[in-house]
C-alpha cells in the first residue's frame, strides 16, 4: 500500500510571503518520484517539510515515516575539515549500534572506499555527492529525499549519482528528488510531482505529464523546459 | 645598555634560580587560567553561536566589549570578592596563586568565548542544515561544530593566552607580588625596573617574549600540518 504525505492546508511562510501553500493533499510517497517545476516553485521547501527540516506556519502536515526513517541529501554539502569516514561516524552520535563494517559497506556501496581516510574538503563534487549517499544508506532510511542530487555534476559523476538513485529504490526504500533535467526524470521517476509558485498542480507519472499535462501551467513549463534543453 | 643587555643574558646562560621559579609560577598561573578559561569560554562561544534567545545581540556586544575590559578593574572585582570581606573572603585565597588564577581566568574566558563565538557562528552558518538534516543531537552538533574549527579556535586560546602572560594588573592587585609565592614575569618586570635592576628586567622580558613566539610558532606549525591533511 502507498505511503501517503497528508498535507492539510499548509502554508509555509517566510518574510510575510507563503512559499509553499496547499489544499488538502495526498501525495504518494513510494517508488521514485520526481520533483519538478520551475526555479523557486517551492520544492526545496517541500523537501524540507517532509524531512521535518522545517514546520508549516499554519495548517499540518502528517508524514507517513517516524523522522528517523527520513534521510534529506542537499544538492550541495559543505563537508567539515574532516576525513570521509569521521563524516559517516558522527552517525554514532544518533545511532550508537553502527559499526565499523556497515561504515566500509555504504563507502563501497557508492565507490569511494578507497577514500575514507582522505580529507573530505578535497574530495570532487561528484565524490561529495557520493559521500552523502553513503551517509544516507547509513541511516538506512525508508523514504530519502534528495533536492537536486546532480545539479552541478558532470555527466559521468550524474550518471553514477542516477544509478544510486535507482539502487536505493531496489533496496526498497520511496526516493523523492528535486530535478531539473527531463531527460533524467524521464530515465528515474515512476512517479511525479510539478509545482510552481508555492503551490502543487499536478501529482501524476511521467509518462502521463510528458505527454498531456493536466493544467496550463504544466504545458507551459514543459514547453519552456524543452525550448531550453 | 649594552652591558644591561648582557647582564641580562647572563642571568639567562646561568639559569638562574629567581629568574626559574619567576617563570614557573608566571606559566602555572597563565597556563591553568587558559585551560580553565577555554573549558568554560569555548562551550559559552558555542552556545551563543548556536542559540537564538531574546537578548541574543546584547550578550555579545557585552561579551566583546569584556575581551577589552582593563586587566587592572578585573584585579579589584576579584580582590573584593577575595578580600576577607568579600564573599568568598573565607577561601584564604587573596595574595596566592590561586586568587591570581581566578583573577586570569576572569581575563580569559570572555576573551576566548568571544573569538569562538565568531568563529562557530561562520561554521554554523554553513554547517547548521547538514547538522540538522542528520538529526545530531545538541551536544553532538557542538561537538562537531567545534572540531571543524578545532584549528582557528588554537588561535583564540592563543589570544587568551598571550593576554594572560603578558598582564600586569590582575595578578599584581590579586597577588600582591610577593617574593617567592606570587611573583610573575610581568609584575617581577615591573618592580625590577622601578628599583633600577634593569638586568634582571630584561632578562624576564626576553624570557616572556620568548614564550609568547615559542607559542606562536606552536600554533603556526600545528595549522601547517592540520591543513596539509584535512585541506
Amino acid at each position: 500500500m502507498d505511503k501517503l504525505l497528508n498535507l492539510r492546508n499548509v502554508e509555509v511562510i517566510r518574510d510575510g510571503r507563503a512559499i509553499l501553500q496547499s489544499d488538502d493533499l495526498h501525495l504518494p510517497l513510494t517508488g521514485i518520484t520526481a520533483l519538478i517545476g520551475p526555479n523557486g516553485a517551492g520544492k526545496t521547501t517541500l523537501l524540507r517539510l517532509i524531512h521535518g527540516l522545517i514546520e508549516p506556519s499554519i495548517g499540518q502536515c502528517e508524514r507517513p515515516f517516524a523522522p528517523n526513517e527520513i534521510a534529506l541529501v542537499f544538492h550541495y554539502t559543505p563537508m567539515l575539515k574532516a576525513t570521509v569516514r569521521e563524516h559517516l561516524t558522527l552517525l554514532r552520535d544518533t545511532d550508537r549500534t553502527i559499526r565499523d563494517e556497515a561504515i566500509d559497506e555504504a563507502l563501497q556501496s557508492v565507490g569511494i572506499a578507497h577514500l575514507a581516510n582522505n580529507p573530505a574538503q578535497r574530495l570532487s563534487a561528484g565524490e561529495r555527492q557520493k559521500l552523502c549517499f553513503a551517509r544516507a544508506r547509513l541511516q538506512n532510511p525508508k523514504l530519502v529525499l534528495l533536492d537536486e542530487p546532480t545539479a552541478n555534476l558532470d555527466p559521468n559523476a550524474s550518471d553514477d549519482v542516477e544509478q544510486m538513485i535507482a539502487q536505493l529504490a531496489k533496496d526498497g526504500k520511496a526516493v523523492l528528488f528535486a530535478s531539473h533535467n527531463m531527460a533524467q526524470v524521464k530515465r528515474l521517476a515512476t512517479h511525479l510531482i510539478f509545482m510552481q509558485d508555492g503551490k502543487i498542480l499536478e501529482i501524476s507519472s511521467p509518462g502521463v505529464f510528458f505527454r498531456n499535462p493536466q493544467t496550463k501551467e504544466g504545458s507551459q513549463f514543459l514547453a519552456r523546459e524543452f525550448i531550453a534543453q | 645598555m649594552s652591558s644591561t643587555f648582557l647582564d641580562a643574558f647572563a642571568l639567562l646562560a646561568h639559569l638562574d634560580a629567581a629568574i626559574v621559579r619567576i617563570v614557573i609560577t608566571s606559566l602555572q598561573v597563565s597556563i591553568t587560567a587558559l585551560i580553565l578559561g577555554t573549558l568554560v569560554g569555548l562551550p559559552l562561544g558555542a552556545w551563543l553561536a548556536t542559540e537564538e534567545f531574546v537578548g541574543k545581540r546584547v550578550a555579545i556586544v557585552i561579551l566583546n566589549s569584556m575581551m577589552g575590559i582593563p586587566t587592572v578593574i578585573v584585579g579589584v572585582l576579584v580582590y573584593l570578592i577575595l578580600s576577607r570581606s568579600g564573599p568568598f573572603g573565607e577561601w584564604g585565597w587573596l595574595f596566592t596563586v590561586k586568587g591570581m588564577i581566578v583573577a586570569q581566568f576572569f581575563i580569559t574566558t570572555p576573551l576566548i568565548a568571544a573569538l569562538s563565538r565568531q568563529l562557530l557562528e561562520d561554521s554554523w552558518k554553513i554547517h547548521r542544515d547538514t547538522f540538522m538534516a542528520l538529526r545530531l543531537p545538541y551536544f553532538s552538533r557542538l561537538k562537531w561544530l567545534i572540531w571543524d574549527c578545532r584549528f582557528s579556535l588554537t588561535i583564540a586560546t592563543l589570544a587568551g593566552f598571550a593576554r594572560a602572560i603578558s598582564e600586569v594588573g590582575a595578578v599584581m592587585i590579586v597577588g600582591g607580588n610577593i617574593d617567592r609565592v606570587t611573583r610573575t614575569m610581568t609584575t617581577a618586570i615591573a618592580l625590577e625596573t622601578s628599583k633600577g635592576d634593569l638586568a634582571f628586567a630584561l632578562s624576564l622580558g626576553i624570557v616572556l617574549l620568548g614564550i609568547v613566539i615559542l607559542a606562536n610558532i606552536f600554533i603556526f606549525v600545528v595549522r601547517q600540518i592540520a591543513e596539509r591533511r584535512y585541506g
